[in-house]
């Protein structure tokens, strides 16, 4: 389970990358503000997860000075990271479809 | 090589995680400021929000690279973390272990240099080391004790040569031969002391177990004796008393041997107290008939062999006869170097003490400064009869009296005392060795805890104390 929950925030960044590159608190205020306050993951347990998929090179990252003149480290959604977001969305909706059904059973 | 250069990287992407971290949360306080917080609010929200920033960093670095090298950074942390909490556990190792490597090290360079690598002069492999027993020593115990004249002169290989011994001995002249000299007394001083001992002593024979387990390093400097019960030895052979004192004079033979043999610097024989005069005339008699006997034979003997007499007591109520032949005596051995023998004659503890009192009040007199006068105790033991001599270490009492009877009081201070049911005419070497040897054995602390010998407080240094030359020359 804790597999697929990370896999769950592999999710949430990518689908948030593929809007366009951002940092890792522009990647927290979209998924908090997308879902609406819904989804408040503690800020920091974006890190490894970003650097995970850097590693596996879903993502690729680089510094950049932003608008207001401060230092960030950019993420860019790559080919690969857009087929595994294709993937990704995929099996999520199959298992909200598969875990709606269930819920509905009982 | 790899792995270094990827251990700077992964050092360089520490602080880059850090850096992007901290970015995050500049950005997270902005945009809190923004939401309308205090500044100091909007910093200590971000970080709240962002959660425990150390260990995200941690996830962070592990998600590439060495989960071992960080792991044994980990352990390394925590034990500094575990040194810190025990203080006195980390010195006690800390010291241990570094005097271990330091004794080790300079043990090795040691070994190397004297060992290993050949002496810095042409030839080295032609150079003989020669050892010598000092002058006194030698002079000494040869002559009377037997079989000591083959080892006056040594020639020996260096370890390290492979050549048979030199034919001629003209390689060590002149400054390296002196060298050489001091070299080879130096490593033969430990056998200095015992050698003597045991040559006398072969394997099998009884005493040969004794002087094997006696240390040569920590041996009495001073050995005092309370030569008890030659009237009993008598009294249970139905024989007169005179006899058992006659019976006495083989022991005292035997002990001032073994004394000289061990390296034992000053023997103190307790031969006639000041109350001896109340016994028999008869018997006092044969003890000065005995004292003039012993005189008469022992003294060529003790000539040879280095030992110098002495006597202590109120020799001035001796029978004027037995004074001139005690005082010639004394006067004969005077320039000898080795054991000093101290025949406590007509002798008193209590009297001692007295008249060394009144030493210092004669010379107080004299020199003028009565008035201002005040007495210590090195004033009074450099007063005693026995001022020249460290005080003693062992005090042995025979016939199992557990009784000092006014014997040295002032100086027993710190003796260890040593009680035999064995009577005088019946104590032998052996029974002087297993007196050493429970000596050797007792904690002695002058007063203190364990400090050893340096926190004596009078001027008792041990044998074991100076240097091995020094020990048998002075006294």
């Amino acid at each position: 389970m804790p597999d697929s929950l990370q896999g769950t925030l592999d999710l949430l960044i990518l689908k948030t990358l593929q809007l366009g590159p951002n940092h890792g608190f522009g990647i927290t205020l979209h998924i908090q503000t997308a879902s609406q306050g819904l989804l408040r993951v503690e800020e920091g347990s974006l890190y490894p997860a970003l650097h995970r998929l850097e590693r596996d090179k879903l993502v690729k990252a680089a510094w950049q000075t932003t608008g207001n003149r401060r230092r960030a480290r950019v993420y860019t959604l790559t080919a690969a990271g857009r087929k595994r977001l294709g993937e990704a969305e995929e099996s999520w909706a199959a298992l909200a479809k598969g875990v709606g059904r269930l819920l509905r059973f009982a | 090589m790899k792995n270094m250069r990827n251990w700077f990287r992964r050092r360089d992407r520490a602080l880059e995680i850090h850096e992007e971290v901290e970015s995050h949360l500049e950005m997270r306080a902005a945009w809190n400021r923004a939401a309308g917080l205090s500044p100091r609010e909007a910093r200590t929200g971000a970080r709240r929000q962002f959660g425990n920033q150390a260990l995200i960093e941690e996830d962070t670095r592990r998600v590439q690279g060495f989960p071992w090298l960080e792991t044994l950074g980990q352990d390394a942390r925590y034990a500094l973390r575990g040194f810190r909490r025990s203080p006195v556990f980390t010195a006690t190792a800390v010291v241990t272990i570094g005097l271990g490597i330091g004794a080790s090290t300079a043990v090795f360079s040691v070994v190397d240099r004297i060992l290993f690598r050949p002496l810095p002069y042409p030839h080295a492999e032609r150079l003989v080391s020669v050892g010598m027993l000092a002058p006194s020593v030698r002079r000494g115990l040869s002559s009377r004790f037997g079989r000591a004249g083959k080892c006056v002169r040594q020639q020996e290989r260096l370890p390290h040569t492979g050549r048979t011994r030199s034919a001629s001995p003209r390689g060590h002249r002149a400054s390296l031969g002196n060298f050489l000299l001091i070299i080879g007394t130096l490593l033969y001083h430990k056998e200095l002391f015992m050698k003597a001992l045991l040559e006398a002593v072969q394997p099998g024979d009884k005493d040969w177990n004794l002087v094997q387990a006696i240390d040569p390093a920590r041996l009495p400097a001073h050995i005092a004796v309370i030569m008890d019960g030659n009237g009993r030895w008598a009294g249970r052979r139905r024989l007169p008393r005179v006899a058992g004192h006659q019976a006495g004079i083989g022991p005292v033979r035997s002990t001032v041997e073994t004394c000289a043999r061990l390296g034992v610097k000053v023997l103190t024989l307790y031969a006639f107290s000041v109350e001896n005069w109340k016994r028999p005339r008869a018997e006092v008699e044969t003890l000065w008939r005995l004292l003039r006997y012993y005189l008469k034979q022992e003294l060529p003997d003790l000539q040879k062999n280095d030992i110098r007499l002495q006597a202590i007591g109120r020799l001035d109520a001796l029978p004027a006869q037995v004074r001139r032949e005690l005082e010639s005596g004394v006067e004969a051995t005077s320039s000898n170097r080795g054991l000093l023998v101290n025949l406590a004659i007509n002798y008193g503890g209590r009297a001692e003490i007295v008249d060394a009192v009144n030493a210092v009040l004669d010379m107080a007199r004299l020199d003028g400064s009565i008035g201002t006068l005040r007495i210590d105790e090195e004033s009074i033991s450099t007063s005693l009869y026995t001022a020249s001599c460290p005080d003693p270490d062992l005090l042995i009492r025979t016939s199992g009296e557990m009784r000092i009877s006014n014997f040295l009081l002032w100086q027993i201070a710190y003796a260890e005392l040593y009680v035999t049911e064995t009577l005088w005419p019946d104590f032998t070497r052996t029974d002087l060795l297993q007196a050493v040897l429970e000596y050797q054995k007792r904690d002695r602390r002058y007063g203190g805890l364990s400090d050893g010998p340096g926190g004596r407080p009078v001027n008792g240094a041990g044998a074991s104390d100076e240097s091995p030359i020094a020990a048998l020359r002075s006294s």
